[in-house]
Protein backbone atom coordinates (compact mmCIF):
# COMPACT_ATOMS: atom_id res chain seq x y z
CA UNK A 1 0.00 0.00 0.00
CA UNK A 2 1.42 3.82 -1.09
CA UNK A 3 1.96 5.96 1.02
CA UNK A 4 -0.89 8.33 -0.64
CA UNK A 5 -3.60 6.15 0.51
CA UNK A 6 -6.00 8.58 2.23
CA UNK A 7 -9.03 7.83 4.12
CA UNK A 8 -12.28 8.51 2.34
CA UNK A 9 -13.06 11.41 4.75
CA UNK A 10 -10.58 13.73 3.24
CA UNK A 11 -11.68 13.92 0.08
CA UNK A 12 -13.86 16.33 0.22
CA UNK A 13 -17.04 18.30 2.38
CA UNK A 14 -19.89 17.00 0.47
CA UNK A 15 -19.23 13.03 1.06
CA UNK A 16 -19.68 13.96 4.87
CA UNK A 17 -23.53 14.55 4.24
CA UNK A 18 -23.91 10.51 2.35
CA UNK A 19 -22.50 7.18 3.81
CA UNK A 20 -20.02 5.84 1.64
CA UNK A 21 -21.11 4.19 -1.58
CA UNK A 22 -19.23 1.32 -1.49
CA UNK A 23 -17.49 -0.51 1.36
CA UNK A 24 -15.25 -3.12 0.63
CA UNK A 25 -13.31 -4.99 3.73
CA UNK A 26 -10.55 -7.53 3.20
CA UNK A 27 -12.49 -8.74 -0.30
CA UNK A 28 -10.76 -11.94 -2.19
CA UNK A 29 -11.73 -13.01 -5.11
CA UNK A 30 -10.32 -16.36 -7.08
CA UNK A 31 -11.27 -18.38 -9.87
CA UNK A 32 -10.07 -22.05 -9.28
CA UNK A 33 -6.74 -21.76 -7.55
CA UNK A 34 -5.96 -18.19 -8.75
CA UNK A 35 -6.31 -14.82 -7.01
CA UNK A 36 -7.61 -11.87 -8.73
CA UNK A 37 -7.97 -9.67 -6.02
CA UNK A 38 -6.78 -10.21 -2.90
CA UNK A 39 -7.68 -8.66 0.79
CA UNK A 40 -8.77 -5.48 -1.20
CA UNK A 41 -9.93 -2.85 1.64
CA UNK A 42 -11.67 -0.07 0.00
CA UNK A 43 -13.94 2.77 1.28
CA UNK A 44 -15.50 5.21 -1.49
CA UNK A 45 -17.14 7.98 -1.12
CA UNK A 46 -20.43 9.66 -2.33
CA UNK A 47 -21.42 12.28 -5.07
CA UNK A 48 -17.81 11.09 -7.22
CA UNK A 49 -16.26 10.73 -10.40
CA UNK A 50 -13.64 8.05 -9.59
CA UNK A 51 -11.43 5.97 -11.70
CA UNK A 52 -10.52 2.65 -11.77
CA UNK A 53 -6.88 2.25 -12.98
CA UNK A 54 -4.67 -0.74 -13.75
CA UNK A 55 -2.87 -3.02 -16.49
CA UNK A 56 -4.75 -5.95 -18.13
CA UNK A 57 -5.65 -8.38 -15.78
CA UNK A 58 -5.11 -6.45 -12.44
CA UNK A 59 -8.51 -7.22 -11.74
CA UNK A 60 -10.67 -4.64 -12.79
CA UNK A 61 -13.69 -5.48 -14.58
CA UNK A 62 -13.39 -8.19 -10.73
CA UNK A 63 -13.83 -5.44 -8.52
CA UNK A 64 -16.93 -3.69 -10.00
CA UNK A 65 -18.24 -7.55 -10.60
CA UNK A 66 -18.07 -7.84 -7.14
CA UNK A 67 -19.43 -4.61 -6.05
CA UNK A 68 -23.27 -5.43 -8.46
CA UNK A 69 -23.35 -8.98 -6.88
CA UNK A 70 -22.33 -10.34 -9.96
CA UNK A 71 -19.48 -11.97 -8.85
CA UNK A 72 -19.12 -13.94 -5.63
CA UNK A 73 -16.61 -13.31 -3.22
CA UNK A 74 -14.32 -15.82 -1.51
CA UNK A 75 -13.71 -13.98 1.14
CA UNK A 76 -14.42 -10.66 3.17
CA UNK A 77 -17.84 -8.31 3.09
CA UNK A 78 -18.74 -6.06 0.12
CA UNK A 79 -21.78 -3.17 1.38
CA UNK A 80 -23.17 -1.10 -1.36
CA UNK A 81 -25.05 2.25 -0.30
CA UNK A 82 -24.95 1.04 3.12
CA UNK A 83 -26.23 -2.22 2.31
CA UNK A 84 -25.48 -5.76 0.78
CA UNK A 85 -25.23 -5.68 -2.50
CA UNK A 86 -28.11 -8.09 -3.31
CA UNK A 87 -30.50 -6.06 -1.62
CA UNK A 88 -29.82 -2.99 -3.73
CA UNK A 89 -29.25 -3.89 -6.84
CA UNK A 90 -32.31 -1.75 -8.33
CA UNK A 91 -30.05 1.63 -7.35
CA UNK A 92 -26.79 0.12 -9.03
CA UNK A 93 -26.01 0.42 -12.73
CA UNK A 94 -23.41 -1.74 -14.64
CA UNK A 95 -22.50 -1.30 -18.22
CA UNK A 96 -20.45 -3.94 -19.20
CA UNK A 97 -17.75 -3.73 -21.75
CA UNK A 98 -19.04 -2.71 -25.22
CA UNK A 99 -17.53 -5.88 -26.68
CA UNK A 100 -18.53 -8.36 -24.51
CA UNK A 101 -21.74 -8.18 -26.44
CA UNK A 102 -22.66 -9.17 -29.71
CA UNK A 103 -23.95 -6.42 -31.33
CA UNK A 104 -25.21 -8.14 -34.44
CA UNK A 105 -28.19 -9.43 -32.59
CA UNK A 106 -31.32 -8.27 -33.98
CA UNK A 107 -32.69 -5.85 -31.57
CA UNK A 108 -33.18 -2.04 -31.79
CA UNK A 109 -31.64 0.64 -29.69
CA UNK A 110 -34.36 1.47 -27.93
CA UNK A 111 -34.84 -2.10 -26.66
CA UNK A 112 -31.43 -2.12 -25.13
CA UNK A 113 -31.45 0.37 -23.16
CA UNK A 114 -35.33 -0.50 -22.15
CA UNK A 115 -33.62 -3.40 -20.80
CA UNK A 116 -32.02 -0.64 -18.27
CA UNK A 117 -35.85 -0.85 -16.72
CA UNK A 118 -36.22 -4.85 -16.35
CA UNK A 119 -34.80 -4.35 -12.90
CA UNK A 120 -37.74 -2.84 -11.62
CA UNK A 121 -39.82 -4.53 -13.92
CA UNK A 122 -39.69 -7.70 -12.07
CA UNK A 123 -40.22 -11.42 -14.29
CA UNK A 124 -43.39 -11.46 -15.69
CA UNK A 125 -44.02 -7.53 -16.42
CA UNK A 126 -43.83 -6.29 -19.96
CA UNK A 127 -42.19 -2.59 -20.44
CA UNK A 128 -44.95 0.22 -19.84
CA UNK A 129 -45.61 3.23 -22.03
CA UNK A 130 -43.95 5.10 -19.09
CA UNK A 131 -40.94 3.11 -19.45
CA UNK A 132 -40.46 3.53 -23.11
CA UNK A 133 -40.86 7.36 -22.55
CA UNK A 134 -38.20 7.21 -19.95
CA UNK A 135 -35.83 4.98 -22.23
CA UNK A 136 -36.78 7.68 -25.35
CA UNK A 137 -35.58 10.41 -22.19
CA UNK A 138 -32.42 8.64 -21.76
CA UNK A 139 -31.59 8.07 -25.61
CA UNK A 140 -32.17 11.71 -25.73
CA UNK A 141 -29.32 12.72 -23.47
CA UNK A 142 -27.16 10.44 -25.09
CA UNK A 143 -28.03 12.39 -28.53
CA UNK A 144 -29.32 9.04 -29.80
CA UNK A 145 -33.19 9.55 -29.70
CA UNK A 146 -33.43 10.20 -33.66
CA UNK A 147 -32.06 6.71 -34.14
CA UNK A 148 -34.26 4.61 -31.72
CA UNK A 149 -35.54 2.47 -34.47
CA UNK A 150 -32.15 1.43 -35.37
CA UNK A 151 -30.87 -2.12 -35.22
CA UNK A 152 -27.69 -2.24 -32.78
CA UNK A 153 -25.65 -3.46 -35.32
CA UNK A 154 -25.85 -0.12 -37.86
CA UNK A 155 -24.22 2.08 -35.06
CA UNK A 156 -20.56 3.39 -34.52
CA UNK A 157 -18.43 1.91 -31.45
CA UNK A 158 -19.09 5.55 -29.74
CA UNK A 159 -23.00 5.31 -30.73
CA UNK A 160 -22.93 1.95 -28.87
CA UNK A 161 -21.20 3.14 -25.59
CA UNK A 162 -23.67 5.69 -25.56
CA UNK A 163 -26.38 3.30 -25.80
CA UNK A 164 -25.42 1.54 -22.80
CA UNK A 165 -24.82 4.66 -20.80
CA UNK A 166 -28.46 5.69 -22.11
CA UNK A 167 -29.83 1.62 -20.28
CA UNK A 168 -27.83 2.63 -17.43
CA UNK A 169 -29.23 6.24 -17.04
CA UNK A 170 -32.56 4.75 -17.43
CA UNK A 171 -32.35 2.74 -14.39
CA UNK A 172 -31.96 6.06 -12.33
CA UNK A 173 -29.48 4.57 -9.89
CA UNK A 174 -27.27 6.06 -7.12
CA UNK A 175 -24.25 3.98 -8.11
CA UNK A 176 -22.82 3.53 -11.57
CA UNK A 177 -20.04 1.00 -12.67
CA UNK A 178 -18.80 1.49 -16.40
CA UNK A 179 -16.35 -1.07 -17.65
CA UNK A 180 -13.90 0.68 -19.64
CA UNK A 181 -16.21 2.45 -21.38
CA UNK A 182 -13.81 4.75 -23.48
CA UNK A 183 -12.17 1.73 -25.12
CA UNK A 184 -12.22 2.19 -28.97
CA UNK A 185 -14.60 5.41 -29.50
CA UNK A 186 -13.39 9.04 -30.37
CA UNK A 187 -12.63 11.87 -28.17
CA UNK A 188 -16.33 13.41 -28.93
CA UNK A 189 -17.88 10.68 -27.57
CA UNK A 190 -15.86 10.80 -24.69
CA UNK A 191 -16.67 14.30 -23.58
CA UNK A 192 -20.08 13.50 -23.84
CA UNK A 193 -20.14 10.63 -21.59
CA UNK A 194 -17.87 12.72 -18.75
CA UNK A 195 -20.58 15.36 -19.16
CA UNK A 196 -23.23 13.24 -18.92
CA UNK A 197 -21.51 11.32 -15.47
CA UNK A 198 -20.43 14.76 -14.24
CA UNK A 199 -24.80 15.98 -14.02
CA UNK A 200 -25.13 12.51 -12.44
CA UNK A 201 -22.35 13.19 -9.59
CA UNK A 202 -24.18 16.55 -9.50
CA UNK A 203 -27.40 14.78 -8.55
CA UNK A 204 -25.51 13.31 -5.78
CA UNK A 205 -24.98 9.88 -7.72
CA UNK A 206 -21.36 7.78 -7.23
CA UNK A 207 -19.65 7.05 -10.46
CA UNK A 208 -16.62 4.35 -10.45
CA UNK A 209 -15.49 3.78 -14.13
CA UNK A 210 -12.42 1.62 -15.10
CA UNK A 211 -10.00 2.79 -17.83
CA UNK A 212 -6.41 2.34 -19.15
CA UNK A 213 -6.75 5.80 -20.82
CA UNK A 214 -4.61 7.27 -17.94
CA UNK A 215 -5.12 10.43 -19.66
CA UNK A 216 -9.11 11.25 -19.42
CA UNK A 217 -9.32 9.88 -15.96
CA UNK A 218 -6.33 12.57 -15.04
CA UNK A 219 -8.65 15.35 -16.50
CA UNK A 220 -11.71 14.04 -15.26
CA UNK A 221 -11.91 11.95 -12.08
CA UNK A 222 -12.07 13.40 -8.43
CA UNK A 223 -10.23 10.13 -7.24
CA UNK A 224 -8.57 7.14 -8.45
CA UNK A 225 -7.87 4.04 -7.52
CA UNK A 226 -4.68 2.26 -8.41
CA UNK A 227 -5.29 -1.46 -8.81
CA UNK A 228 -3.39 -4.90 -9.45
CA UNK A 229 -4.72 -7.33 -7.86
CA UNK A 230 -4.72 -5.28 -4.43
CA UNK A 231 -4.77 -1.64 -3.65
CA UNK A 232 -1.94 0.05 -4.64
CA UNK A 233 -3.13 3.56 -3.78
CA UNK A 234 -6.13 5.46 -3.69
CA UNK A 235 -7.20 9.40 -3.32
CA UNK A 236 -7.34 12.59 -5.09
CA UNK A 237 -5.70 12.32 -8.23
CA UNK A 238 -2.86 14.54 -7.80
CA UNK A 239 -1.95 11.80 -5.40
CA UNK A 240 -2.47 8.82 -6.91
CA UNK A 241 -1.50 10.15 -10.52
CA UNK A 242 2.28 10.24 -9.36
CA UNK A 243 5.46 8.48 -11.01
CA UNK A 244 5.76 5.92 -7.80
CA UNK A 245 2.07 5.21 -8.00
CA UNK A 246 1.96 4.50 -11.86
CA UNK A 247 4.97 2.68 -11.81
CA UNK A 248 4.20 0.09 -9.24
CA UNK A 249 0.85 -0.15 -10.67
CA UNK A 250 1.86 -0.54 -14.15
CA UNK A 251 5.28 -1.78 -13.75
CA UNK A 252 7.25 -1.99 -17.55
CA UNK A 253 3.99 -1.21 -19.15
CA UNK A 254 4.36 2.31 -18.21
CA UNK A 255 6.97 4.93 -18.73
CA UNK A 256 6.97 8.26 -16.96
CA UNK A 257 8.81 10.95 -18.74
CA UNK A 258 10.28 14.60 -16.95
CA UNK A 259 8.38 15.98 -14.52
CA UNK A 260 6.46 12.91 -13.69
CA UNK A 261 3.15 14.49 -15.72
CA UNK A 262 4.08 12.91 -19.06
CA UNK A 263 2.53 9.02 -18.59
CA UNK A 264 3.16 6.89 -21.88
CA UNK A 265 1.47 3.71 -21.70
CA UNK A 266 2.29 0.79 -23.34
CA UNK A 267 -0.22 -1.81 -24.22
CA UNK B 1 -46.74 -37.07 -61.79
CA UNK B 2 -50.01 -34.96 -60.41
CA UNK B 3 -51.48 -32.26 -61.97
CA UNK B 4 -50.12 -29.06 -59.96
CA UNK B 5 -52.61 -26.78 -61.43
CA UNK B 6 -55.52 -29.16 -60.03
CA UNK B 7 -57.23 -28.28 -56.28
CA UNK B 8 -57.99 -32.09 -56.22
CA UNK B 9 -53.63 -32.61 -55.95
CA UNK B 10 -54.04 -30.49 -53.14
CA UNK B 11 -57.12 -31.60 -51.04
CA UNK B 12 -56.57 -34.98 -51.89
CA UNK B 13 -54.07 -36.09 -49.37
CA UNK B 14 -56.16 -33.80 -46.65
CA UNK B 15 -59.01 -36.30 -47.32
CA UNK B 16 -56.80 -38.87 -45.07
CA UNK B 17 -57.10 -38.42 -41.04
CA UNK B 18 -53.41 -39.86 -41.33
CA UNK B 19 -52.29 -36.95 -43.29
CA UNK B 20 -54.50 -34.46 -41.35
CA UNK B 21 -52.99 -35.43 -38.48
CA UNK B 22 -48.66 -36.00 -39.63
CA UNK B 23 -49.73 -32.30 -41.28
CA UNK B 24 -50.89 -30.59 -38.34
CA UNK B 25 -48.42 -32.02 -35.80
CA UNK B 26 -45.73 -30.95 -38.58
CA UNK B 27 -46.91 -27.60 -38.98
CA UNK B 28 -46.89 -27.19 -34.70
CA UNK B 29 -43.16 -28.59 -35.25
CA UNK B 30 -42.35 -25.64 -37.26
CA UNK B 31 -44.09 -22.92 -35.70
CA UNK B 32 -41.97 -23.65 -32.09
CA UNK B 33 -38.69 -24.87 -34.18
CA UNK B 34 -39.04 -21.28 -35.83
CA UNK B 35 -39.25 -19.37 -32.31
CA UNK B 36 -36.62 -21.46 -30.31
CA UNK B 37 -34.54 -21.72 -33.86
CA UNK B 38 -34.20 -17.84 -33.54
CA UNK B 39 -32.62 -17.92 -30.48
CA UNK B 40 -30.61 -20.87 -31.22
CA UNK B 41 -29.59 -19.31 -34.51
CA UNK B 42 -28.54 -15.57 -32.74
CA UNK B 43 -26.71 -17.44 -29.80
CA UNK B 44 -24.84 -19.29 -32.25
CA UNK B 45 -26.57 -22.49 -30.36
CA UNK B 46 -26.50 -25.23 -33.80
CA UNK B 47 -24.10 -27.17 -31.48
CA UNK B 48 -25.86 -28.00 -28.78
CA UNK B 49 -29.42 -28.01 -30.92
CA UNK B 50 -27.04 -31.10 -32.43
CA UNK B 51 -26.56 -32.14 -29.29
CA UNK B 52 -29.81 -32.61 -27.89
CA UNK B 53 -31.18 -33.90 -30.77
CA UNK B 54 -28.28 -37.24 -30.57
CA UNK B 55 -29.28 -37.16 -26.65
CA UNK B 56 -33.09 -37.77 -26.87
CA UNK B 57 -31.78 -40.98 -28.42
CA UNK B 58 -31.24 -43.01 -25.02
CA UNK B 59 -34.39 -42.50 -23.72
CA UNK B 60 -36.65 -43.23 -27.00
CA UNK B 61 -34.15 -46.73 -26.97
CA UNK B 62 -35.27 -47.33 -23.33
CA UNK B 63 -39.01 -46.10 -23.32
CA UNK B 64 -38.86 -48.83 -26.45
CA UNK B 65 -37.63 -51.67 -24.83
CA UNK B 66 -39.80 -51.35 -21.78
CA UNK B 67 -42.60 -50.34 -23.84
CA UNK B 68 -43.29 -46.81 -22.54
CA UNK B 69 -44.12 -43.50 -25.02
CA UNK B 70 -41.46 -42.96 -26.91
CA UNK B 71 -41.46 -39.22 -26.81
CA UNK B 72 -41.53 -39.37 -23.07
CA UNK B 73 -38.46 -41.35 -22.79
CA UNK B 74 -36.85 -38.93 -25.46
CA UNK B 75 -37.91 -36.27 -23.77
CA UNK B 76 -36.63 -37.42 -20.27
CA UNK B 77 -33.06 -38.06 -21.70
CA UNK B 78 -32.72 -34.45 -23.03
CA UNK B 79 -34.56 -33.14 -20.37
CA UNK B 80 -31.75 -35.08 -18.02
CA UNK B 81 -28.66 -33.94 -20.40
CA UNK B 82 -29.58 -30.33 -20.48
CA UNK B 83 -29.33 -30.40 -17.00
CA UNK B 84 -25.81 -31.87 -16.82
CA UNK B 85 -24.65 -29.71 -19.26
CA UNK B 86 -25.38 -26.61 -17.77
CA UNK B 87 -24.13 -27.95 -14.46
CA UNK B 88 -20.80 -29.08 -15.83
CA UNK B 89 -20.72 -25.42 -17.80
CA UNK B 90 -21.34 -23.63 -14.43
CA UNK B 91 -18.36 -25.17 -12.64
CA UNK B 92 -16.20 -23.05 -15.07
CA UNK B 93 -13.53 -25.51 -15.06
CA UNK B 94 -14.27 -26.67 -18.61
CA UNK B 95 -15.82 -24.80 -21.79
CA UNK B 96 -19.67 -25.05 -22.34
CA UNK B 97 -18.81 -26.54 -26.04
CA UNK B 98 -16.27 -29.19 -24.12
CA UNK B 99 -19.35 -30.04 -21.67
CA UNK B 100 -21.82 -30.20 -25.00
CA UNK B 101 -19.31 -32.67 -27.18
CA UNK B 102 -19.07 -35.07 -23.61
CA UNK B 103 -22.01 -35.35 -22.92
CA UNK B 104 -24.60 -35.53 -26.33
CA UNK B 105 -21.66 -38.45 -27.72
CA UNK B 106 -21.62 -40.28 -24.50
CA UNK B 107 -25.61 -40.11 -24.09
CA UNK B 108 -25.87 -41.59 -28.07
CA UNK B 109 -22.82 -43.94 -27.13
CA UNK B 110 -25.61 -45.16 -24.62
CA UNK B 111 -28.42 -45.31 -26.86
CA UNK B 112 -26.44 -47.27 -29.33
CA UNK B 113 -25.34 -50.09 -26.78
CA UNK B 114 -28.55 -50.73 -25.53
CA UNK B 115 -29.93 -50.61 -29.16
CA UNK B 116 -27.54 -53.32 -29.98
CA UNK B 117 -28.81 -55.70 -27.04
CA UNK B 118 -32.13 -55.60 -28.61
CA UNK B 119 -32.64 -58.06 -31.44
CA UNK B 120 -33.99 -57.01 -34.64
CA UNK B 121 -33.30 -53.14 -35.46
CA UNK B 122 -36.76 -51.97 -35.03
CA UNK B 123 -38.40 -49.84 -37.49
CA UNK B 124 -40.10 -47.51 -34.98
CA UNK B 125 -36.54 -46.34 -33.85
CA UNK B 126 -35.18 -45.30 -37.47
CA UNK B 127 -38.29 -43.54 -37.98
CA UNK B 128 -37.36 -41.65 -34.81
CA UNK B 129 -34.20 -40.82 -36.14
CA UNK B 130 -35.13 -39.24 -40.14
CA UNK B 131 -38.87 -38.74 -38.98
CA UNK B 132 -42.19 -40.07 -40.93
CA UNK B 133 -45.35 -37.67 -40.61
CA UNK B 134 -47.48 -40.21 -42.03
CA UNK B 135 -46.49 -42.25 -38.48
CA UNK B 136 -47.98 -40.14 -36.08
CA UNK B 137 -50.27 -41.38 -33.85
CA UNK B 138 -53.21 -39.68 -32.36
CA UNK B 139 -51.50 -39.25 -28.95
CA UNK B 140 -48.61 -38.69 -30.75
CA UNK B 141 -50.16 -35.49 -32.14
CA UNK B 142 -52.07 -35.02 -28.14
CA UNK B 143 -48.20 -34.81 -27.11
CA UNK B 144 -46.61 -32.36 -29.82
CA UNK B 145 -49.75 -30.06 -29.22
CA UNK B 146 -49.04 -30.17 -25.51
CA UNK B 147 -45.55 -29.50 -25.76
CA UNK B 148 -45.96 -26.66 -28.56
CA UNK B 149 -48.28 -24.92 -26.22
CA UNK B 150 -46.10 -25.02 -23.41
CA UNK B 151 -42.74 -23.90 -25.07
CA UNK B 152 -45.22 -21.59 -26.80
CA UNK B 153 -46.74 -20.02 -23.60
CA UNK B 154 -43.25 -20.34 -21.41
CA UNK B 155 -41.19 -18.12 -24.39
CA UNK B 156 -43.86 -15.41 -24.23
CA UNK B 157 -44.20 -15.27 -20.37
CA UNK B 158 -40.04 -15.06 -20.04
CA UNK B 159 -39.51 -13.65 -23.64
CA UNK B 160 -37.70 -10.72 -21.76
CA UNK B 161 -35.83 -12.65 -19.85
CA UNK B 162 -34.62 -15.08 -22.53
CA UNK B 163 -33.52 -12.28 -24.78
CA UNK B 164 -31.95 -10.18 -21.67
CA UNK B 165 -29.55 -13.30 -20.76
CA UNK B 166 -29.06 -14.10 -24.46
CA UNK B 167 -27.99 -10.64 -25.39
CA UNK B 168 -26.18 -9.39 -22.04
CA UNK B 169 -25.61 -12.54 -19.37
CA UNK B 170 -23.61 -9.88 -17.50
CA UNK B 171 -26.74 -6.65 -17.30
CA UNK B 172 -28.71 -9.97 -16.26
CA UNK B 173 -26.45 -10.67 -13.60
CA UNK B 174 -26.23 -7.52 -12.53
CA UNK B 175 -29.79 -7.00 -12.75
CA UNK B 176 -30.57 -9.74 -10.33
CA UNK B 177 -31.53 -12.57 -12.44
CA UNK B 178 -30.20 -15.80 -12.27
CA UNK B 179 -28.62 -16.38 -15.32
CA UNK B 180 -28.10 -20.15 -14.63
CA UNK B 181 -31.57 -21.03 -14.33
CA UNK B 182 -32.35 -18.58 -17.08
CA UNK B 183 -29.99 -20.65 -19.43
CA UNK B 184 -31.36 -23.83 -18.09
CA UNK B 185 -34.91 -22.46 -18.69
CA UNK B 186 -33.69 -22.23 -22.28
CA UNK B 187 -32.13 -25.05 -22.85
CA UNK B 188 -35.36 -27.21 -21.47
CA UNK B 189 -37.49 -25.42 -24.08
CA UNK B 190 -35.22 -26.62 -27.06
CA UNK B 191 -35.26 -30.12 -26.16
CA UNK B 192 -39.10 -29.97 -25.56
CA UNK B 193 -38.78 -28.23 -29.21
CA UNK B 194 -36.62 -31.48 -30.40
CA UNK B 195 -38.83 -34.33 -28.75
CA UNK B 196 -41.67 -32.72 -30.40
CA UNK B 197 -39.96 -33.15 -33.90
CA UNK B 198 -39.11 -36.76 -33.41
CA UNK B 199 -42.00 -37.83 -35.27
CA UNK B 200 -41.85 -35.60 -37.97
CA UNK B 201 -38.52 -34.88 -38.79
CA UNK B 202 -36.77 -37.23 -36.74
CA UNK B 203 -33.72 -35.85 -34.06
CA UNK B 204 -30.96 -35.97 -36.88
CA UNK B 205 -32.50 -33.42 -39.55
CA UNK B 206 -34.22 -31.40 -36.41
CA UNK B 207 -31.34 -28.90 -36.30
CA UNK B 208 -31.88 -28.23 -40.05
CA UNK B 209 -35.41 -27.11 -38.94
CA UNK B 210 -34.26 -25.13 -35.86
CA UNK B 211 -31.73 -23.21 -37.76
CA UNK B 212 -32.55 -22.82 -41.89
CA UNK B 213 -35.55 -21.26 -41.65
CA UNK B 214 -34.54 -18.62 -38.43
CA UNK B 215 -31.53 -18.15 -40.62
CA UNK B 216 -33.54 -17.06 -43.52
CA UNK B 217 -36.12 -14.99 -41.45
CA UNK B 218 -32.62 -13.38 -40.07
CA UNK B 219 -31.39 -12.34 -43.73
CA UNK B 220 -34.85 -10.66 -44.40
CA UNK B 221 -36.26 -8.79 -41.94
CA UNK B 222 -34.71 -6.63 -38.34
CA UNK B 223 -36.80 -7.44 -34.93
CA UNK B 224 -36.45 -10.27 -33.29
CA UNK B 225 -40.51 -10.73 -32.89
CA UNK B 226 -40.42 -10.98 -36.49
CA UNK B 227 -37.08 -12.82 -37.20
CA UNK B 228 -39.33 -15.62 -34.70
CA UNK B 229 -42.49 -14.95 -37.13
CA UNK B 230 -41.18 -15.21 -40.62
CA UNK B 231 -39.43 -18.20 -39.42
CA UNK B 232 -42.09 -19.96 -38.40
CA UNK B 233 -44.02 -18.95 -40.93
CA UNK B 234 -41.21 -20.34 -43.85
CA UNK B 235 -41.02 -23.52 -41.82
CA UNK B 236 -44.79 -24.25 -41.96
CA UNK B 237 -44.49 -23.47 -45.53
CA UNK B 238 -41.49 -25.61 -46.65
CA UNK B 239 -43.04 -28.40 -44.03
CA UNK B 240 -46.56 -27.94 -46.00
CA UNK B 241 -44.94 -28.61 -49.07
CA UNK B 242 -42.45 -31.43 -47.93
CA UNK B 243 -45.09 -32.79 -46.52
CA UNK B 244 -47.08 -32.77 -49.79
CA UNK B 245 -43.78 -33.74 -51.59
CA UNK B 246 -43.39 -36.90 -49.57
CA UNK B 247 -46.78 -37.87 -49.81
CA UNK B 248 -46.36 -38.11 -53.92
CA UNK B 249 -43.19 -38.98 -54.49
CA UNK B 250 -43.57 -41.44 -51.54
CA UNK B 251 -39.73 -40.51 -50.02
CA UNK B 252 -39.12 -39.72 -46.18
CA UNK B 253 -40.97 -36.25 -45.16
CA UNK B 254 -38.28 -35.00 -43.16
CA UNK B 255 -35.80 -35.03 -46.13
CA UNK B 256 -38.17 -33.97 -48.03
CA UNK B 257 -38.88 -30.87 -45.74
CA UNK B 258 -35.53 -30.06 -44.82
CA UNK B 259 -34.66 -29.74 -48.26
CA UNK B 260 -37.44 -27.27 -49.07
CA UNK B 261 -36.14 -25.37 -46.35
CA UNK B 262 -32.88 -25.42 -47.66
CA UNK B 263 -33.85 -24.44 -51.23
CA UNK B 264 -35.58 -21.41 -49.70
CA UNK B 265 -32.58 -20.41 -47.97
CA UNK B 266 -30.07 -20.91 -50.58
CA UNK B 267 -32.94 -18.43 -53.13
CA UNK B 268 -32.98 -15.83 -50.47
CA UNK B 269 -29.22 -16.00 -49.63
CA UNK B 270 -28.32 -15.94 -53.94
CA UNK B 271 -31.14 -12.78 -54.20
CA UNK B 272 -29.79 -10.78 -51.06
CA UNK B 273 -25.98 -11.23 -52.12
CA UNK B 274 -27.21 -10.25 -55.77
CA UNK B 275 -28.49 -6.94 -54.89
CA UNK B 276 -25.75 -6.21 -52.25
CA UNK B 277 -23.42 -6.53 -54.65
CA UNK B 278 -25.57 -4.27 -57.40
CA UNK B 279 -25.75 -1.57 -54.53
CA UNK B 280 -21.86 -1.44 -53.95
CA UNK B 281 -21.48 -1.25 -57.71
CA UNK B 282 -23.76 1.28 -58.21
CA UNK B 283 -22.61 3.00 -54.93
CA UNK B 284 -18.82 2.76 -56.36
Amino acid sequence: MSSVATSPKSAGPACAAGQPAVQLAHVTVAYGARVVLQDITLELPSARIIGLIGPNGAGKTTLLRSIVGAQRVLEGTVRVLGAAADAVRQRVAYVPQRRDVDWSFPLSVLDVVLMGRYGKLGLLRRPSKQDRELALDALKQVGLAKRQACQIGELSGGQQQRVFLARALVQDADLMLLDEPFNGIDTTTQSVIFDLLCEQRQRGRTVLLSTHDLHSVEQNCDQLVALNRRIIAFGPVDQVFTAPVLQSTFGSQVAVVGDGQTVVTRN
Amino acid sequence: MPNLFELQTYLEPLSLRLVQRGLLAAIVVAIICGVMGTFVVVRGLAFLGDALGHAVFPGVVIAYLLNLNLLAGGLVAGLITALAISLVGRTGQVRESTAIGIFYTVAFAFGALLLSRSRSAPRALSELLIGNVLAVRPEDLQLTLLIGGVVLLLVWAFYKELVLVSFDPQQAAALGRNVPVLNGLLFTLLALTIVASLQTVGNVLVVALLVIPAATARLLVGPLPAVMGLAALLGSLCTFAGVYISYYADIASGGAIVLCACGVFFCVLIVRSARQRLHLGVAG
